[in-house]
């Protein structure tokens, strides 16, 4: 039986203010009523639909696809189905439209993402193949040469010498070269896991500064470092942030004749600025989109001097990325360069979760078990009232070390904030999780017994395990974000 | 008497060049082009040291590395591992099947030339 739905005032009004597309169309095709949800979908006034022919085929009883070409908009795809239904007193049909054409976009875009991922993988598996061939034939070429260089094969000239080292060189470079693409395929594919440690980044730069100092000093360059006093602490990977540094003020040397060579570093609310910079020979606009992209060399120099490969920028780039970081490049021609990146500081809270998102990633991938800790003062604001700023800090660092002092393999690890210590330790079993919270819990209390704090603080703790709890990282890390302020 | 290196690799011309190099520098070479070939002379001739490639014919030398290895009569055997593969998870691996070293082709004679003073004792 078709309902009689035009009487039923409710039911009016919940098919007017429907979020669906609701049209009602008699048994001639004409539109008898359209909420406002259709008027949107199809792009058309409520006048404009009403009395029309509906324009589409009725669907029957399958739930059809239509496309809906809208009046402004690029066309629209919906589901439709149909009902019989009695409308003021005549037979028609009622139909529901609903809108699938966000949905069908992400499908489309998932689909156009996979086969991007697929080119990728299939692109970076050649790059690695193909250098490692290249290799081969590179080595008997590099040690035939050496060995007519050095005399193993008779005199040689010194003008034949000369030509042979500057085939040598040009060896070294074209390997140089295949180690940035193998790098850069590397990074691209997501072989790279970041080895990421709470780090200060000032430490980071002076590292890349003294192992260049020599080459800025030969040159006669003046070096200009501007760092905060405090410590800048930050999570990353140390060895391809050095290597970022290393690339960039490289690049700034070489490029740059007399005057200075920049290094500083910006501790703002919520980033690391770093800078490298130069008094140098610039890069002109029109080159300038083009700095990080792969073999793009400006303002190359006719002359000695190793020559560069065209990929550090862009494995630079690829570094800062990874880390969620941004890179960009101020530059004008005769006037110098500026490199600016940008490292996002965790607040602790985050840092956490970057810690257990990592943990987690490490202990799925070597299917290992991963235990999990957040020892932390409870009624935290209570403490604060009570203890000043300092007390607290003193307190937690001796937390820290005892707790510290129970780490037991080289993965283990230990992050604190100003009320939490978070521990993580790999391949720890799930089933010495409440010995170890029992242990540790009791060592922190024999400590402000021993201070005679044991009245005023109270320690709590929370624990979270892999595969205990899940393997997803959300999971985890709701299991112990209480503990964290 | 001269220290007896083991050269395996299965690039006949890389064989010449480091078969010269070696000789230059005062030693005895012989020499294997495949796995299995490698892993018949070491046990038979007892070399002081085995340069031996990666990817090589019948036996690749992860396997020929780790048979010695694990070979009480030839673990002592230095053997360094000279590959064009040059990612960490290979050096990785060279260690897991007990490798003493690990060069990159292509090399820095002066690299090699120290890895094997080194080793050869």
């Amino acid at each position: 039986m078709p309902s009689k739905i035009s009487k039923d005032l409710n039911l009016l009004t919940f098919i007017e203010t429907n979020l669906e597309a609701i049209v009602v169309v008699d048994k001639s095709g004409l539109v008898l009523f359209a909420n406002p949800a259709a008027s949107r979908l199809f792009d058309r006034e409520k006048k404009e639909l009403i009395g029309k022919p509906f324009g589409f085929p009725l669907p029957g009883d399958r739930i059809v696809e239509i496309n809906i070409p809208g009046k402004n908009k690029e066309v629209g795809i919906a589901q439709m189905q149909q009902m019989p239904i009695e409308w003021q007193g005549r037979r028609a049909v009622i139909l529901l439209i609903h809108d699938i054409s966000e949905l069908k976009k992400t499908e489309m875009l998932k689909a156009a993402m996979d086969e991007r991922r697929r080119i990728d993988r299939i692109k970076n598996e050649f790059i690695s193949n193909v250098s490692h061939e290249l290799r081969t034939p590179l080595t008997s070429v590099r040690e035939g040469i050496s060995q007519i260089l050095e005399g193993f094969l008779g005199k040689t000239t010194q003008k034949q010498k000369e030509f042979l080292s500057m085939c040598l060189e040009d060896i070294d470079r074209l390997s140089r070269i295949i180690d940035g693409l193998l790098d850069i395929s590397r990074i691209e594919s997501g072989k790279i896991i970041l080895k990421k440690e709470t780090l200060d980044i000032v430490e980071l730069a002076r590292s890349a500064v003294s192992s260049l100092s020599v080459k800025i000093k030969n040159k006669g360059l003046e070096l200009i470092e501007d760092f905060p006093k405090e410590k800048t602490e930050i999570y990353v990977d140390r060895d391809r942030i050095i290597e970022v540094f290393i690339n960039l003020l490289g690049n700034a040397i070489k490029f740059t004749d007399k005057g200075q060579i920049g290094v500083s570093v910006k501790n703002k609310a919520k980033l690391v600025e770093c800078i490298v910079s130069d008094t140098g020979r610039g890069i002109a606009k029109k080159d300038l989109p083009r700095v990080f992209s792969r073999f793009q060399q400006f303002g190359r120099v006719f002359g000695p001097g190793e020559k560069g490969t065209g990929l550090g920028l862009s494995i630079v780039k690829s570094i800062i990325e990874l880390h969620k970081g941004q890179i960009r490049v101020e530059s004008k021609l005769d006037k110098g360069t500026k490199f600016i990146f940008t490292l996002f500081k965790y607040t602790s809270r985050e840092l956490f979760r970057q810690y257990i998102v990592d943990g987690l990633r490490e202990a799925v991938h070597n299917d290992e078990p991963l235990s999990i800790f957040v020892f932390y003062i409870e009624d935290f604001a209570a403490v604060k009232k009570e203890f000043d700023t300092k007390r607290i800090s003193l307190l937690m660092n001796k937390f820290y070390e005892i707790i510290g002092g129970h780490l037991r393999r080289q993965a283990d690890l230990a992050v604190k904030d100003d009320s939490a210590i978070l521990l993580v330790l790999p391949v720890t079993k799930n089933e010495y999780i409440d010995s170890i919270q029992t242990r540790l819990t009791q060592a922190l209390e024999e400590y402000l017994s021993k201070e005679g704090l044991d009245k005023k603080i109270r320690i709590g703790c929370k624990t979270a395990g892999f595969p205990r709890d899940g393997s997803n990282s959300d999971v985890l890390f709701d299991k112990i974000k209480e503990a964290i302020n | 008497m001269a220290k007896k290196i083991l050269l395996v690799d299965d690039e006949p011309h890389i064989i010449t060049m480091l078969e010269n190099r070696m000789k230059h520098e005062g030693y005895e070479v012989i020499t294997a082009s495949d796995g299995q070939q490698a892993l018949l002379r070491a046990q038979k001739e007892k070399p002081d040291l085995i340069i031996l490639d990666l990817m090589l014919p019948k036996l690749d030398g992860y396997k020929v590395c780790r048979m010695l290895k694990f070979d009480e009569k030839y673990k002592h055997i230095p053997i360094i591992m000279l590959s064009a593969r040059a990612q960490e998870a290979d050096k990785k691996m060279g260690e897991t099947v007990g490798a003493d070293g690990y060069v990159t082709k292509p090399f820095e004679p002066q690299v090699l030339l120290g890895k094997i003073k080194d080793l050869i004792k």
